[in-house]
């Protein structure tokens, strides 16, 4: 996940969130993209954007290796 | 994905206007059972009240990503009865994905909704049309020729 992924939820829903942190790491490295990326804590909390947007969300299903 | 597929500036695109992304391990229950995930990449397009409208396995380039994902809009659209904003999601994967895995089958499910809007089975026949001529070897021309003579 690049900079440019300004919108790009760097959450793990929540359940472990360690697993996020090399997301952020990448966004610090961004740079001034940082401070416009959004982080979300849970899938409930992507939900509830989505359904204030009126749009989707998009769970992606990874595995660390 | 976070290599390639994210950083593409279309996907970052997209992800900006159609939905809000969440990433979740696989080895984090419960989610992945409760979705029926198997295997990564798994993306599932889901809306707020937890109703799945669309999934994809395994990597996807950054064309192959976006095509799917707007299929899925389209089909979310679909779900909800939706017949105006589905069949111009599911335009978008054909006109701006067209050599996509994923543009054959917008038609066809294009030609569903318009069926169900319209309740004439004309419509299955002129996407048997369309079909023919732009994909004429896919599984969805094929799916779509028990309607030839409607």
């Amino acid at each position: 996940m690049g900079g440019a992924t300004s919108r790009y939820v760097l959450a793990a829903a929540g359940f472990c969130m360690s697993h996020a942190i090399p997301y952020r790491r990448k966004a610090r490295q961004a740079g001034n993209n940082m401070e416009s990326t959004r982080q979300v804590a849970s899938l409930d909390e992507a939900k509830s954007q989505a359904a204030g947007d009126g749009t989707l969300v998009l769970i992606d299903f990874f595995n660390q290796l | 994905m976070d290599a390639v597929t994210y950083p593409d500036e279309r996907v970052v695109a997209f992800m900006n206007e159609n939905v809000v992304p969440v990433k979740v391990n696989i080895s984090s229950e419960p989610l992945p059972e409760q979705y029926n995930v198997q295997w990564t990449p798994t993306l599932v397009l889901a809306d707020a009240e937890d109703k799945e409208h669309h999934r994809t396995v395994g990597w996807l380039s950054p064309e192959d990503l976006i095509a799917p994902l707007f299929h899925g809009i389209g089909q979310t659209h679909t779900d909800r009865g939706e017949c105006s904003s589905a069949r111009t999601a599911l335009q978008r994967v054909v006109s701006d994905y067209p050599d996509s895995d994923a543009a054959p089958e917008a038609p066809y499910l294009s030609g569903v909704v318009h069926y169900k809007q319209s309740d004439h089975i004309h419509a299955m026949n002129e996407t048997l049309t369309q079909l023919r001529e732009k994909y004429p070897i896919s599984e969805w021309t094929q799916r779509a020729s028990v309607y030839e003579a409607a």
